[in-house]
């Protein structure tokens, strides 16, 4: 199987940057990394996983919320049409029913609180990653 | 039964000469007597005795005398074999000394002097016949073991050769013969013998050999062999010098001197021969043996009848399994030619994309040959696209799907009906009549599931009829499933088919797919794909140029299943309407 890939999605151009630095450095070339700043830009390139590459995404990390169309209903949509794509949520809020239901319905690994803390974020990062 | 003797010690030769006299004239001839003087003597003579290979039933003993009393001497008789029967004569009644006697010597009797003729005979009659029989208990015992120790031997070895080896090999190293042959019948194959015998060979163990029938001819007593096989009884010669086969030149070349030959017969069939023969010396085999062979001989039928019963059944199973392997290549066969033959039936995806250019088909068989097919026609201005699902999969489904073809073909474009509802009804009508036709009512359960869209170009229109299998449109990113009429073709519902009428916009697509592929479990064979993610999918794919909207849903469809076996026929045609 050809290299899989980690999507990442956050409307904040630079918490998202800093989030692919952090998984590049512990993760390095192992994985190939994709961003999405909308719900939008997240199903292309989930879309163009599919048909380019045969695949999907071997790992979401997304935001909680995010501005748009279908923002906030991303990660149920995720949740009901991709159940198998493991999930890590990378978040200042919080919705603790939501959170229950992702876990039960879909492949919610963990969630990691904003703002980013290097050290235990990247070892809950690691023992999630060790489920994909 | 070989020589035995009985002996007599007592100091006085006028008592040993009368006793002998007296035991002389009553007893068998069979017995002998030997006299010793003391029992030191007595002890060297019976020594010498037991050494030779004889009996010794009786030892009559004086207990006074010089030297070794009578007492010690009989005791010491009795460790050497304490079931020689030993009896006391004494003048001088010494309670002592008969009560040691009896308790360690195992005394058979004590008998006073001067003794009474009567009494004297009676006593060692009584004392040779109690030895006799406690001997042929002995030998009763040992030879039910050796027959059970056969048995386990010969129960439950299914390799004809290793069982014939351990039977073999068995008898020469437990029998005093020199040669030992086996010859089989077996059921399966008539007419053929086959032959193995071993012989002792110096102080090698015994190797077993097949024997061709020239070998055999030049070793062994046809004529032997011959009346054991046709009258099926035993042939048992301890002497052959002077007996009745003495003219087969085999025996007199080989010097053959002991024959035993059985018969192995299991449930009324010869199984084969057991023959044995020593080449060294008369009467090898005595009665005793014969019993034991009888026995074991018994035990070796059945044992061959397994043999040959597992044997056969393993070829019957080879034999099958080779039928199987035919049947199935040329199933294979016949189904690699009826599924060219189906997909010969289907349309082109040619003549689709002639008239619509962005169109594609997604066809999967479970099996090689399927129960779903696709039909397009054109008729009168109209173009009808028809996906299907049929009862089963494999050949019944295939078989119903080339009549369910013929008639979409004659009711269309034959008698020219435009109206999918009423295209549905005539269907479901003739292919009642179709498939009922037969004697049996069995076929009356087969039917199919069917979505039918009749699209007008011209006025950007399509009408859409189900019979339980609804379709989905796509339009600006929105999924519209359109519901089928709840009623299978041939099927005992009688509602009426109902149609749906759709003005389409431009880019927008239509999606027509059969149940396997709403069915589809997933990788980890939990939840099914469901026509919610089906529609998500559509609405995700139909954003995306044609050519890459049909690898987006084959790989999200293979993503889905991973290794999971596929449920059922799928089949899943999208058309996009410009």
């Amino acid at each position: 199987m050809s290299k899989r890939t980690i999507l990442f999605v956050d409307d904040d151009p630079i918490a998202l940057r800093m989030v692919i630095d952090q998984f590049k450095k512990h993760f390095g070339p192992a994985f190939r990394y994709e961003k999405a700043s909308s719900a939008q830009e997240a199903e292309e390139v989930i879309l163009t996983e599919l048909s380019i590459r045969g695949q999907l995404p071997a790992l979401i990390v997304s935001d909680w919320l995010m501005p748009g169309k279908r923002g906030d209903e991303f990660l149920q949509d995720l949740a009901r049409f991709y159940p198998e794509i493991p999930l890590i949520l990378h978040s200042g809020h919080a919705d603790e029913q939501l959170e229950h239901e992702l876990v039960e319905k879909a492949g919610l690994l963990c969630k990691l609180r904003k703002p980013w803390n290097g050290q235990e974020h990247i070892g809950t990062i690691h023992q999630a990653i060790q489920l994909v | 039964m070989s020589r035995s003797y009985i002996l007599c010690v007592d100091d006085e030769k006028s008592v040993l000469s009368s006793l002998k006299h007296e035991l002389s004239r009553n007893l068998d001839k069979k017995c002998r007597f030997e006299v010793a003087e003391s029992g030191e003597e007595g002890l060297k003579i019976l020594g010498d005795i037991l050494k030779a290979g004889y009996d010794v039933p009786l030892v009559i003993s004086d207990q006074l005398m010089p030297g070794m009393k009578g007492d010690q001497f009989l005791i010491q008789v009795n460790q050497l074999d304490e079931r020689i029967r030993k009896i006391m004569l004494t003048g001088q009644a010494d309670a002592t000394a008969v009560g040691n006697a009896l308790n360690h010597a195992n005394l058979f009797r004590f008998i006073s002097k001067p003794w009474n003729p009567d009494d004297l005979k009676l006593t060692v009659e009584k004392a040779l016949s109690s030895y006799y029989l406690e001997q042929s208990l002995d030998r009763k015992v040992q030879t039910l073991t050796l027959i059970n120790r056969y048995a386990e031997l010969l129960a439950g070895n299914l390799d004809l050769h290793n069982w014939l080896h351990t039977l073999t090999t068995n008898l020469l190293q437990n029998l005093d013969i020199t040669h030992c042959l086996v010859q089989l019948f077996p059921e399966s194959k008539p007419g053929e013998k086959l032959v193995f015998h071993t012989y002792q060979n110096g102080n090698s163990s015994p190797v077993l050999y097949e024997l061709d029938a020239e070998s055999l001819a030049a070793r062994y007593p046809l004529s032997v062999l011959a009346h054991v096989r046709e009258a099926c009884e035993l042939v048992y010669e301890p002497n052959l010098l002077n007996s009745d086969w003495s003219e087969d030149p085999v025996l007199e070349q080989h010097q053959i001197r002991t024959v035993c030959c059985l018969p192995l017969k299991a449930n009324n069939r010869l199984q084969g021969i057991l023959y044995l023969d020593s080449r060294l010396r008369a009467k090898s085999i005595n009665e005793d043996q014969l019993e034991l062979l009888e026995a074991v001989s018994r035990q070796a039928s059945l044992a061959l009848e397994s043999i040959f019963l597992y044997h056969s059944l393993e070829q019957k199973v080879a034999q099958r399994t080779e039928d199987i392997r035919e049947d199935h290549s040329r199933m294979s066969e016949s189904i690699e030619v009826g599924s060219r033959l189906q997909t010969s039936v289907l349309p082109k995806i040619d003549d689709l994309r002639s008239v619509f250019p962005n169109s594609f088909i997604i066809y999967r068989p479970r099996d090689v040959l399927s129960g779903d097919f696709f039909w397009f026609g054109q008729s009168q201005g109209l173009y009808f696209i028809v996906s299907s699902d049929c009862t089963g999969h494999g050949v019944p489904g295939a078989l119903l799907s080339i009549i369910g073809i013929n008639l979409l073909n004659q009711i269309i474009k034959v008698q020219g009906l435009t109206q999918p509802a009423a295209i549905l009804e005539e269907l479901d009508r003739q292919f009642s009549a179709s498939v009922t036709r037969t004697d049996s009512g069995a076929i009356k359960k087969e039917g199919m599931d069917l979505s039918l869209c009749a699209i007008d170009t011209q006025n950007r229109r399509f009408t859409y009829a189900g019979a339980r299998q609804p379709m989905i449109y796509v339009e600006n990113d929105q999924a519209l499933t359109l519901k089928p009429t709840k009623r299978s073709i041939n099927s005992d519902t009688q509602i009426p088919f109902e149609e749906v009428e759709v003005n389409y916009q431009p880019a927008s697509s239509i999606y027509l797919f059969s149940d396997g592929l709403v069915d589809q479990f997933d990788s980890k064979n939990s939840k099914k794909f469901t026509i919610k993610r089906l529609e998500e999918l559509l609405v995700l794919a139909s954003k995306q140029s044609m050519l890459l909207r049909e690898g987006t849903i084959r790989n999200r469809l293979d993503v889905w299943r991973g290794q999971t076996p596929q449920t059922d026929d799928q089949l899943l045609i999208g058309i996009q309407l410009d």
